[in-house]
């Protein structure tokens, strides 16, 4: 609170430590399952608890432990919640009539609600050194982040993506609190650009390749004549090759990339935060647990959870500019987990 | 016994150092903070692995303490024991046999849970969907692979009289198209409606072996092959999705090909038993079925420059085994 006085003590830095490892995660992991697979996925609510109880505790920072409270009742309801929206956004678009857009209007109404609830659930619930995190939002901005900018990405071939991401973050970082502490994001879309640059240039290069491919298993193909099937499935399947070959590359990339710039620009009143993810590391990591999870048919995943895990904590460190004893609670009030559940099941990953 | 703790008050970062205590029915803090509660007033967080477990109070104020094993002998000494949550999560053996249950679960769902699940779904669809699914993929056929067929009025005349006698009055309805592209064939679309391609009729040698194509597709509008298939593939995507969606999502689509495979060989297997029947009984030779099939199994191989490998291991193969099938239906024809 004081910060005048604060301000004078020297930076010290704290690493991030990740503590879990595979095996002891293996039998959280194992037993989650077998009991959404026993309730019918009634279940999933309370494991997903329970993973994130899990990850949260075992992640240390200055000597302390952080901890999530979702209520996985709340998180059940949110699912149910989910679900049906996906329904009804299966329905409307698999058989087409003229409630269809009656429903992708009132989904493009409610998402960006819910949108903004999944990030106040997910703030709120989690903790560290007692205090909990926080997001004050605001309603109508999350409309021009999760409803403009995806429609602005649509029509400018998603030439704006990096513009969107600022914006998200923007929105989701520049609103969080830890107890009485703001934090502050302060990356500009510039430099959002600039790290996408080659990210883009390389799906650029991607789309070229696949053209390329294609088009010439076509061209050589005579004018009027029957296309042989096997020319042009051994170009779909190149194709399909190189695009998951070089997602493989470029998720990794994008990740490096992007993840550094908004921790790098992350604060906390007076302390910050330093990411130094790298490339070539994540990039074995992900493959290998690619390679580990298809050779046994999926048993692999705990391990691999733990191994990202671990080094995308290893690699992120706090500048604190004084004491992290100063920090004080704010007041929090409950939130409902529907929002957080939905953007789940739409498939939005929004992680910090 | 006294344990190290940390004590954190709820209302400020700060980290207080502690002795932690269990005597007398209530726990004892000692140090920076000195706190006594009853152990009726104090929550204990799950025990997760090695996550350090907590003494959380009803002020929101907690005390953490990081030498689990040291804090699960006081709990123990104390008389506490495990909640089964716990002892599930924390147990090897608990772990393999979920993972010996998982994988005799996940073999059984796939032999004879889907297969069921399928053909329920497939009787209980509402009609309606079923039309206007049939109707949709038939618009999209008509615009991308089939064109209007070239048949004589009264070649298709005849075919036509004689697949009412063929079908028995079922309901069901043939359409006729033709495709450069498909090949001699006919396809059965969800809702039982049947698409007689110019160029099987062209194949074949006479009306009967016409027919005989056709009974095999009755077959499968009679047993909702098409709706199964769809059923079957829904299913097999969602639990694929759901079990391997976040590592890859293309890692998730290769085993949904691959699956359905196995099905449909099964699905055509029971669609030739429909047609031997349904032949018999309009006085075909089922052998007429495997004389088609052969010619048209050869036009295939020429289309595809020689034989495919896939029909030669006859696993990956959708329409597979042809000679398998050939053999089983020439048997049946001469008893």
């Amino acid at each position: 609170m004081d910060s005048a006085s604060v301000a004078a003590v020297p930076a010290v830095e704290h690493r991030v430590a990740f503590h879990g490892s595979g095996g002891e995660y293996f039998g959280i992991w194992i037993v989650n399952l077998v009991l959404t697979i026993l309730t019918l996925g009634i279940y999933s609510a309370w494991a997903k608890v329970r993973r994130l109880k899990y990850f949260y505790g075992q992640t240390e920072l200055a000597g302390a432990r952080f901890d999530y409270h979702g209520n996985p009742r709340a998180i059940l309801v949110g699912r149910l919640i989910g679900l049906l929206l996906f329904a009804a956004y299966t329905v409307a678009t698999e058989l087409v009539s003229w409630w269809t857009p009656v429903v992708l209007v009132l989904l493009a109404v409610v998402l960006p609600w819910l949108l903004r609830n999944a990030i106040r659930f997910q703030l709120h619930n989690s903790s560290y050194r007692g205090i909990r995190f926080a997001f004050d939002g605001r309603r109508a901005p999350a409309y021009v982040v999760f409803l403009l900018h995806p429609l602005l990405m649509l029509v400018t071939f998603y030439l704006t993506a990096p513009l969107f991401h600022q914006r998200v973050k923007r929105y989701q970082l520049g609103n969080a609190r830890f107890g009485a502490t703001a934090v502050q994001f302060h990356a500009g879309v510039g430099q959002f650009y600039r790290a996408y640059v080659p990210v883009m240039l390389l799906i650029l290069g991607l789309f070229v390749i696949v053209i390329g491919t294609i088009g010439a298993a076509v061209s050589g193909v005579e004018p009027g004549a029957e296309p042989d099937p096997r020319v042009i499935g051994g170009a779909a399947l190149t194709s399909v090759l190189v695009i998951f070959g070089g997602l493989l590359v470029i998720g990794p990339i994008w990740l490096v990339r992007t993840q550094n710039l908004i921790w790098n620009h992350t604060s906390l009143g007076e302390h910050r935060f330093v990411s130094t993810l790298r490339v070539w590391p994540l990039l074995w990591i992900q493959l290998s647990n690619l390679v580990g999870i298809m050779l046994t048919f999926g048993l692999f995943m705990p391990w691999a959870a733990v191994r990202m895990a671990r080094y995308r904590a290893q690699n992120v460190r706090l500048i604190a500019a004084g004491e992290i004893d100063a920090f004080v609670a704010g007041t929090g009030a409950e939130v409902t987990a529907a929002g957080e559940e939905t953007a789940e099941i739409f498939d939005f990953d929004i992680g910090l | 016994m006294t344990l190290q703790g940390i004590y954190y008050d709820g209302q400020s970062a700060r980290a207080h150092a502690v002795a932690v205590e269990l005597c007398d029915g209530h726990w004892q803090l000692h140090g920076l903070i000195e706190r006594r509660e009853p152990v009726g007033e104090v929550q204990i967080s799950e025990r997760l692995g090695s996550v350090p477990q907590r003494l959380q109070f009803r002020d929101g104020a907690y005390c953490e303490v990081a030498d689990y094993a040291g804090f699960a002998a006081v709990l123990s000494a104390a008389g506490r024991r495990d909640r089964s949550i716990e002892w599930l999560q924390n147990s090897r053996r608990v772990a393999i046999a979920a993972v010996l249950c998982l994988i005799v679960a996940a073999l059984s769902a796939y032999l004879w849970g889907l297969p069921l699940l399928a053909k329920l779904g497939a009787r209980m669809m509402p009609q309606r969907v079923v039309e206007q699914v049939s109707s949709t993929t038939l618009q999209l056929l008509d615009r991308q692979l089939l064109a209007p067929s070239e048949l004589p009025a009264a070649r298709r005349g005849r075919i036509e009289v004689a697949f009412a006698r063929l079908a028995d009055d079922d309901g069901s309805r043939l359409l006729f198209r033709s495709s450069a592209h498909i090949g001699p064939n006919a396809l059965t679309l969800p809702d039982g409606r049947i698409v007689l391609l110019d160029e099987l009729v062209v194949l074949a040698e006479d009306d009967d072996e016409v027919l005989a194509v056709l009974a095999h597709e009755l077959g499968h509008a009679h047993g909702r092959h098409g709706l199964e298939l769809l059923i079957r593939g829904a299913l097999l995507g969602f639990v694929s999705a759901w079990w391997l969606g976040d590592a890859s999502a293309l890692l998730a689509a290769a085993p949904v090909v691959l699956l359905q495979a196995r099905h449909s060989r099964e699905l055509e297997r029971q669609a030739d038993a429909y047609a031997v029947g349904r032949l018999a009984a309009v006085g075909v030779a089922p052998a007429r079925l495997a004389d088609v099939l052969e010619r048209i199994d050869a036009v295939e191989r020429e289309r595809n420059g020689g034989p495919s490998a896939a029909s030669s291991t006859g696993y990956l193969d959708s329409h597979p085994a042809t000679s398998e099938r050939i053999e089983r239906l020439r048997a049946d024809g001469s008893p």
